[in-house]
């Protein structure tokens, strides 16, 4: 038996948290926005269990699966909350792993925020000597290393030649920087579970700038009639729907894969990452010609959707990078 | 959200596939209409004999009263199996079955369900007509009670299998007062009343491709107890079929499409590129192509997944036009991308499954059932919501 519809226990997880995000986190908040402000939040997230969703109860968790995390960071996702926050989650995990409880209880709690080392080429791993980006180490110690074959966690003053540049998302904090290696790294797990909590913050984005757009379409008026009213503008919120289906039933459906350890897991994982990015981006693309001229404003809010749909493309893999390796994978009909 | 995987459904899954393997025609379907429309028959008769067919129909009429997750896995390995195209039965399984399940009387589901199941009866679809295509209900073809029946004049077009089929389901005007919509009846039709007359109609594919057909109706009279639904009622249950038809119909379809894409991974790797070197799968934009509708495709099974969750094997409403617009798109887009991997082997129409073949026939699938056009309205006004275009 399968489901992608959540349950009634499933959505009342979420709205307790989608309900405090909504209230609290508005993204006009990010008008006003420096880099890694959004940390002023942690610890209330960190209260409501966001960073701590699928550790065990016993160790300060909420002991959930992957569906419901993935449905926590689509809400996320909806009011561009940093993807510092799968950071943070992933930091936890990954120093409860190795043994370090109080470090994990840091991390989950909020109190010690944590940001990403990507490395430049994606292909490779963040070892010593790589070339590598620190996104959201703003007054952090600790960075969660993503590299293509694994993640692990290291203390930012690794670093070296840290070098501040203005990202394209002024309200994400980036850092070009060369790993100097030394210690080993905090812990190692497979990229699979952050590559999704990637793809559905990036669904949750694509499905509010949608909504967004739909929205002001439906009272903006032109030639007598709301703009929604023409086709050319209705078609093209046609085509933002129609990707945020194909990409969110595909993020849910991989979660499910994932969780239960299936052979295809990292094939419809790749495929969901492809598909939420193309979302992310397009969509937002689709509503800046849609909303006309405010919507190349600072202003208006929908020019975050479209950066911070670039940031977390390179999170975990860009479209590019992941249809490479996706193409690797053998297909579930043909691997039985 | 969840996934519990049980003993029953692997254990039905394992059941699928042996049978498969073992009683699947070992001949491939044959392309001549007549010929591959008894082909069809009997695979189908076949299927119905071991137990095969409806698998989520109500036992009553003969099908198997499992769940629509069965049927899934049955459409799964179906196409794992490279079981052959389901042809001319498509139109009496997928929609004039749930129709009459959903909206038939028990003397019309009695006469025909099993039937259509054992692949005794062919059926096709009387919708569109000349001046009613998008705009499906501004038709006119006419019919008018007279004593116990219903007579009919007027035409109907684009009728896939019409010339193969032994009934119809049908959408006649009788009545033009008020609403376009108000005034439509649907009714099941027999083929072989006098005054139905078939003319099949050649496609742009290649001389011998006739796909559909023109039906003239010249008085021909059909008993009122073959009106599903009531009289004037007929949009609404027309509305079910067409759900179907958008929805959950296309599964087969869209599970052997995602084997489609994998055969042309495979024509890329093989094919040198003579322009650029190297094989074709090496040019970056054929690379790229091939990988997001090979992702496409493995969304297309996750939103079926997501349909049947939402609402199970009943009709997905307007949700339904998602999948169909986003399928409709990816499978142009694959035969699309086959005639840049081919090379000069394009021109040829040799085959009549081959690539060029099938890239021709392609060109419905974003008209048919809905032109997508069609589909983004109904997805932007029903689902998001926005305000209809003003109309004269």
């Amino acid at each position: 038996m399968i489901s992608l519809k959540p349950s009634d226990n499933q959505r009342a997880l979420v709205d307790a948290i989608d309900g405090f995000v909504r209230a609290e986190m508005p993204v006009e908040r990010l008008r006003s926005a420096t880099p890694a402000s959004d940390f002023a939040f942690w610890r209330r997230l960190g209260e409501f269990g966001v960073f701590a969703l699928t550790l065990a109860e016993e160790q300060g968790g909420v002991g959930c699966g992957i569906a419901e995390e993935l449905l926590v960071y689509h809400a996320l996702g909806r009011k561009l909350v940093s993807p510092a926050a799968i950071a943070s989650s992933m930091a936890a995990r990954l120093a409860l792993g190795a043994g370090q409880a109080d470090l994990a209880k840091a991390f989950a709690s909020g109190r010690t925020t944590v940001g990403f080392a990507i490395p430049a080429d994606p292909t490779s791993d963040v070892a010593a000597g790589v070339d590598a980006r620190l996104i959201e180490c703003a007054d952090t110690d600790w960075a969660v290393l993503w590299g293509s074959t694994g993640i692990s966690l290291a203390r930012c003053e690794r670093f070296s030649g840290q070098h501040e540049a203005a990202c394209i998302d002024g309200t994400i904090h980036l850092v070009r920087a060369r790993f100097a290696g030394g210690e080993p790294p905090v812990g190692n797990e497979e990229p699979y579970r952050p590559t999704l909590l990637v793809a559905a913050m990036l669904c949750g984005a694509a499905e509010a700038a949608m909504e967004m757009n739909v929205e002001y379409m439906k009272v903006r008026e032109q030639f007598g009639q709301p703009l929604g009213a023409f086709q050319s503008v209705k078609h093209r919120c046609a085509d933002m729907a129609k990707r945020n289906a194909a990409a969110w039933s595909q993020t849910c459906f991989a979660a499910l894969m994932l969780q239960a350890d299936a052979p295809d897991a990292a094939f419809q994982m790749r495929a969901a990452k492809i598909l939420a990015a193309k979302a992310g981006v397009e969509n937002a693309e689709a509503a800046i010609q849609n909303f006309g001229a405010i919507g190349f404003t600072a202003e208006h809010s929908i020019h975050h959707f479209l950066k911070r749909a670039h940031v977390l493309d390179m999170l975990g893999g860009s479209v590019g990078w992941q249809q490479r390796r996706f193409m690797g994978e053998p297909h579930p009909l043909a691997a039985a | 959200m969840e996934l519990i995987p049980t003993p029953a459904e692997a254990a039905f899954r394992d059941e699928v596939r042996t049978w498969l393997a073992e009683n699947k025609p070992r001949e491939a379907r044959p392309f001549d209409g007549q010929t591959a429309a008894a082909f069809d028959k009997e695979w189908q008769r076949i299927q119905y004999e071991a137990g095969w067919a409806g698998i989520a129909w109500p036992r009553d009429y003969g099908g198997r009263g499992l769940s629509v997750i069965e049927q899934l896995i049955w459409h799964e390995e179906y196409a794992r199996a490279d079981a052959p195209y389901v042809g001319v039965c498509f139109p009496g399984l997928n929609l004039a079955g749930p129709t009459l399940i959903a909206c038939g009387t028990a003397e019309q589901q009695e006469e025909h369900l099993p039937a259509i199941l054992k692949g005794e009866k062919i059926w096709c679809q009387g919708f569109s007509e000349p001046g009613a295509g998008s705009d499906l209900a501004s038709l006119r073809c006419a019919a008018v009670i007279d004593g116990d029946d219903l007579v009919i004049n007027g035409s109907k077009i684009w009728t896939s299998h019409g010339q193969y089929a032994d009934w119809q389901v049908l959408l006649v005007r009788t009545s033009n007062d008020g609403p376009k919509q108000a005034g439509i009846t649907f009714v099941i039709v027999d083929m072989w009343t006098p005054g139905i007359e078939v003319r099949p109609i050649r496609s742009m594919v290649a001389p011998d491709h006739y796909p559909f057909c023109e039906v003239f109706y010249t008085d021909a009279r059909v008993p009122l107890a073959n009106v599903v639904g009531r009289i004037d009622d007929g949009w609404r249950v027309a509305g079910a079929t067409l759900g179907f038809e958008r929805g959950t119909a296309f599964i087969a379809d869209q599970i052997h499409y995602s084997k489609v894409v994998e055969e042309l991974i495979e024509e890329a790797r093989r094919r040198p590129d003579p322009v650029n070197g190297g094989r074709m799968i090496d040019n970056g934009e054929i690379f790229a192509q091939l990988a997001t509708l090979r992702a496409e495709l493995a969304a297309m099974r996750a939103m079926t997944y997501w349909t049947i969750s939402h609402s199970g094997s009943g009709d997905p409403g307007p949700a339904s036009s998602l999948t169909k617009l986003f399928f409709a798109e990816a499978l142009k887009r694959i035969r699309k991308l086959a005639m840049d991997v081919l090379g000069i082997d394009r021109l040829e129409l040799s085959a009549e499954d081959g690539w060029t073949w099938q890239y021709l026939r392609s060109f419905p699938a974003t008209i048919a059932a809905g032109a997508s056009d069609i589909q983004r309205n109904i997805i932007a006004e029903r689902l998001l919501g926005m305000p209809k275009a003003g109309r004269k």
